[in-house]
């Protein structure tokens, strides 16, 4: 792997869903000794998917915290390697001073009528556009998005300049734009968004020459981002769900509404637009085209017709295309090298009779794909064994269970981690995979099960997701017929069992025969017990282990 | 001395015995799981099958026939019952250490 520091900007509530999709992967390993800096940017500071992203990048770093490093390291052939920072961003739009356009701009001081004012009314709609309210984010308006999303950025610079007290909301940003300035070359960044909506469509255009600004003024010239050197990536997701259409008083009351009927035509006038803009060609090095050909699932309250337009209420289900949009950062990031113009790139998947086989080489290209292989089959047998061997889904003591079962067979290391700590790591599996409520058998799904049933819900057939359909049971009933060692349904992955030797015994005992760690890159108790189940689901699913490594 | 060496071989057998019965019984996961302490109940009750089985086979099956020896025979067969009982339980203690983490380890942990 390449040697640049790695910076992720999540921009928007599509952003927010690609990055925890990102995290994901960054959980089953798949980022060993990578350190991610990581922006989410959203107007919607109260947004439902920005707040269940950083919750699960929050749990992900208190699960990689170790006694007095709060923070973590990074590490390898493990769960959990990679060590990710998050700084958060949020234009305020809150004050009813600065809550439209026209209050930023002052256009609606008859004083200040001028050329800018014309030009202004020219693009916006100065009845409807320049009023609505911005606190929920751009609506699908790109036009105006892009202008703010930029002056934003750039008078956040200004502000921290002249007056650190009054920028002390600012100050994340400041820390993410001061350790991407340091880098200069040696970085790449990559950012999430679509390019049919509203923030992250307005902010992919703009945010290099924005991060560019913003150096140079605060650094006041001595700093600079070079931008035909800083190599930046992007995803240019176009619409992949749906919502009912706005009633007329709905329009009546938020003036500027998004219409999901609207997303196809958006998407393609941004695709003309990055195809043939010279900025973006000398600006970003490549930009993953990432679609949905399938039916669209509704989104929002579709009872009563209304929409979601922001806010805590707006926290959609997971979905295959913001797993791919991960892909493409983890492409992008472990990139030998880039050519150099701009390349734009696309996959296809596999069908058969009518229905997408998703396998490992389309989330992560064919390079890594024995290796996602492994890492996802591991992390996945680990997420039934807590939560349905150990019971962890419901009211069960998860992975607390298996650390002791280890002490019995004196393996007494990982005795001393925390309850609250191992309790930490439950909850974050229950997000992964799935849950029950209490006194009640419906499972809830996690994010890995939301995933594939996004694929169920939109194609025919029996389309695949990775590991065969049996291994995502759905109800209590086909969780108890589970068996944890065939999950991926071939039998070369099988854990080999015996007339006197089922799954379960081969886990233990593989546990118990893995020596324990010693090697010096591995520090910290949870760490190691990370390590230790790693190479053991490795063994058990028959992957090679060297262990030198 | 030949019935100190039966008392031997005869532990040695039944401690194998017990290994296969220990590799057998599965790990189970749930919690207060019994097979730690199902392992540790066979080897206990095969420790007390051992000096029945040697007094089985060295007191009656290979009991000469020559009144001399069959007397010199006898006498040793008290100590040679007490050095195969001692010889099963030190080699399990061996073992048991030798595999503390795995099913062996169970009998004396």
């Amino acid at each position: 792997m390449n040697d640049d520091k790695l910076f992720l900007v999540a921009v928007g509530g599509t952003g927010m869903r690609c990055l925890e999709s990102f995290v994901y992967l960054c959980a089953m390993g798949m980022m060993d000794n990578k350190e991610i800096e990581v922006l989410t940017i959203d107007t919607d500071s109260n947004n439902g998917n920005k707040e269940r992203s950083e919750q699960v990048i929050d749990l992900y770093t208190k699960i990689k915290s170790s006694g007095n490093n709060k923070e973590g390291r990074v590490s390898q052939n493990s769960f959990f390697s990679a060590k990710i920072n998050l700084f958060k961003y949020a234009p305020d739009y809150s004050q009813d001073s600065k809550n439209t356009f026209s209050k930023i701009s002052d256009t609606f001081n008859e004083l200040k009528k001028s050329d800018n004012k014309l030009l202004t009314d020219l693009f916006l709609d100065p009845s409807t556009a320049q009023q609505f309210n911005l606190s929920h984010g751009y609506r699908a308006q790109t036009h105006l998005g892009s202008y703010l999303m930029y002056h934003s950025i750039v008078d956040a610079a200004r502000v921290l300049k002249k007056d650190n007290k009054l920028g002390k909301n600012l100050k994340e940003l400041e820390q993410f734009m001061e350790k991407l300035s340091q880098v200069g070359e040696k970085a790449r960044v990559f950012i999430f968004g679509s390019i049919f909506g509203g923030t992250g469509a307005s902010g992919i255009p703009v945010l290099p020459k924005a991060f560019e600004k913003f150096t140079e003024i605060w650094s006041e010239g001595k700093s600079t981002i070079n931008l035909s050197n800083t190599k930046f990536g992007a995803t240019l997701l176009t619409e992949y769900f749906k919502f009912n259409q706005p009633t007329t008083n709905t329009i009546e009351d938020e003036k500027v509404i998004a219409d999901s009927n609207l997303f196809p035509l958006n998407s393609q006038a941004a695709l003309q637009f990055y195809q043939g803009d010279p900025t973006v060609h000398t600006t970003y090095k490549i930009l993953y085209q990432i679609g949905w050909p399938f039916n669209m699932n509704g989104l929002g309250d579709s009872e009563r017709g209304n929409i979601i337009t922001g806010g805590a209420a707006q926290k959609n289900p997971a979905h295959i295309v913001e797993l791919l949009a991960a892909g493409a950062a983890f492409d992008f990031f472990t990139r030998d090298s880039f050519t150099g113009e701009i390349e734009y790139v696309f996959n296809s998947v596999l069908m058969k009779d009518q229905s997408p086989i998703f396998s490992f080489a389309d989330i992560v290209g064919d390079k890594f794909k024995e290796d996602f292989e492994m890492k996802a089959g591991g992390f996945f047998s680990l997420a039934h064994i807590i939560l349905k061997q150990y019971n962890g889904a419901k009211s069960g003591n998860g992975i607390i269970d298996l650390v002791n079962k280890l002490k019995a067979q004196k393996i007494e290391e990982y005795s001393d981690i925390p309850e609250g700590e191992l309790e930490q790591i439950n909850s974050f599996f229950r997000g992964f995979g799935y849950s029950f409520e209490e006194n009640s058998s419906i499972l809830k799904p996690g994010w890995f099960y939301q995933v594939q049933r996004s694929i169920l819900n939109s194609t025919v057939g029996n389309p695949y997701f990775l590991f065969p359909q049996t291994s995502f049971p759905d109800s209590e009933k086909d969780l108890k017929k589970l068996d944890v060692g065939k999950i991926y349904g071939s039998k070369d992955r099988e854990w080999k069992t015996s007339w006197f030797s089922n799954s379960v015994d081969k886990f233990i005992s593989t546990l118990t025969t893995e020596p324990l760690v010693n090697s010096q890159n591995i520090k910290g108790v949870k760490e190691k017990l990370f390590h230790h189940i790693f190479i053991g689901l490795k063994k058990c699913h028959n992957y090679k282990h060297d262990e030198r490594e | 001395m030949v019935t100190y060496f039966i008392a031997m071989l005869v532990a040695g057998a039944v401690l194998l015995i017990s290994v296969a019965v220990a590799l057998i019984i599965k790990y189970e996961m749930q919690v207060n799981s019994k097979d730690k302490t199902k392992r540790k109940v066979w080897f206990w009750v095969l420790a007390v099958v051992n000096p029945v089985l040697f007094y089985v086979l060295a007191g009656i099956i290979l009991l000469p026939a020559n009144p001399r020896l069959r007397t010199e025979w006898e006498d040793s067969l008290p100590i040679a019952l007490i050095v195969g009982f001692v010889f099963y339980i030190l080699l399990g203690i061996v073992l048991s250490k030798l595999y503390r983490t795995r099913k062996l380890g169970n009998w004396f942990h």
